[in-house]
């Protein structure tokens, strides 16, 4: 296998991962300030 | 891997002596960090564009990701000297901080991404490499780099 | 006599509601200023690769003009996003940014970038064509790059230094400064 063809798995590995990371890390934001504005609309 | 003993040592060092004491300086060099991010996301977004055929669709992808590489280490190196002096002046509170190791991990990401991956692979002919490979390296790039640009805000507000 | 009208306009917006739900609002008014700071990366970014190219540091091999051309949608889009949401953080604390010393000069400072870039633009178009492919484009068109990255450093400078107190019309500032940042009421008690 070519150097490049391996730097290019590692590519499409690593850029999945990272964006899914991205998308739950985000989601987990959005989530606590949805939570907190619906705590203070309580109030 | 407990980095604790670190932010105890960066709390009390000299930097903290100066950081802490001077308002007027923790000032200046959270302007430099701010320049020095404008300048990493021109060159993130222009090379990144650029990949996904936004943008300069008339020169080579070669050479305008070789011309932003060279500015965006400049910009690296700036954002990252700076941001050291910076977080002396709170190295306690960003210990216990979430956001600030959100942001370092996106920062050890990034940096792994750009300088392991995505410049080593873009050095072949971009033409050899599949086009949905190149497009998914930009849109991986950018989130990245986004993420660590407003994690790092959002210390401020936490 | 300037320092008043600013004053009564800035306590005018003050008496809206929207103004005080933006200031008061959880999270907007940190979004509209995170919003804010990170398109410095659109707009600043662009500029940045745009005034280094005039300055030959990147793209020696591509016509300067042809990347001022092409990064200018982009840049004008992250202008545009800043020039709004600047107006609501300002809209939001009005009064006290009027009286910022600090808001003043970056007001001053964005007149001179606007200024500084409408002649640019001008020598540009005059000269167009005759030293695109230069590596180190003339002289005129290197200050020009260079007054234009100073100005704009110094209006994000300038914009960082609103949320510090230094120079605030509360505290004991010299005359000269009351004038300067528009203290109207402290000024008034100077009077003999």
């Amino acid at each position: 296998m070519s150097k490049q063809v391996i730097l290019e798995r590692v590519a499409i590995a690593f850029s999945i991962a990272v964006i899914c990371a991205g998308i739950w890390f985000w989601g987990e934001q959005i989530r606590y300030v949805l939570e907190t504005l619906a705590l203070a609309e309580d109030y | 891997m407990d980095l604790y003993p670190f932010f105890d040592w960066l709390d009390t060092s000299m930097l903290a002596d100066i950081s802490k004491a001077y308002g007027g300086v923790f000032a200046v060099v959270q302007m430099f960090h701010l320049l020095g991010m404008s300048m990493l996301g021109g060159m993130v977004l222009v090379g990144d564009l650029r990949l996904l055929n936004v943008l300069l669709k008339d020169v080579p992808s070669e050479q305008v990701i070789e011309n932003t590489q060279k500015w965006f280490t400049v910009a690296l190196i700036v954002v990252m000297t700076s941001g050291i002096f910076m977080s002396s002046a709170v190295a306690m509170k960003l210990y216990y901080n979430q956001m600030f190791w959100a942001k370092m991990t996106s920062l050890a990401l990034g940096v792994t991404f750009v300088y392991a991956i995505r410049r080593p692979l873009l050095k072949f002919n971009h033409d050899t490499i599949d086009p949905w490979t190149i497009k998914l390296l930009a849109v991986t790039s950018i989130s990245i780099w986004f993420t660590v640009a407003a994690s790092g805000r959002w210390i401020g507000f936490s | 006599m300037l320092n008043e009208l600013l004053l009564t306009f800035a306590q005018w917006l003050d008496t809206h509601q929207w103004s005080t739900d933006i200031h008061e609002s959880i999270y907007m008014y940190s979004w509209i200023e995170a919003t804010h700071v990170l398109t410095l990366m659109i707009f600043l970014g662009m500029l940045c690769v745009i005034d280094l190219r005039m300055l030959g540091a990147i793209f020696p091999n591509v016509p300067a003009s042809k990347i001022a051309e092409r990064l200018d949608k982009p840049m004008i889009i992250g202008f545009v996003v800043m020039l709004i949401t600047g107006f609501l953080l300002f809209y939001a604390i009005p009064v006290r940014s009027t009286q910022s010393i600090w808001f003043r000069i970056k007001v001053v400072l964005l007149i001179l970038a606007g200024i500084n870039a409408f002649m640019f633009r001008a020598k540009m178009q005059a000269s167009s064509g005759t030293w695109d492919l230069d590596p180190i484009p003339p002289k005129r068109i290197r200050i020009g790059a260079i007054a234009s990255l100073v100005l704009w450093a110094g209006v994000v400078i300038t914009g960082r230094t609103i949320a510090y107190d230094w120079f605030d019309c509360h505290k004991q500032l010299p005359e000269f400064m009351y004038w300067a940042a528009g203290c109207v009421n402290e000024l008034a008690a100077l009077e003999p």
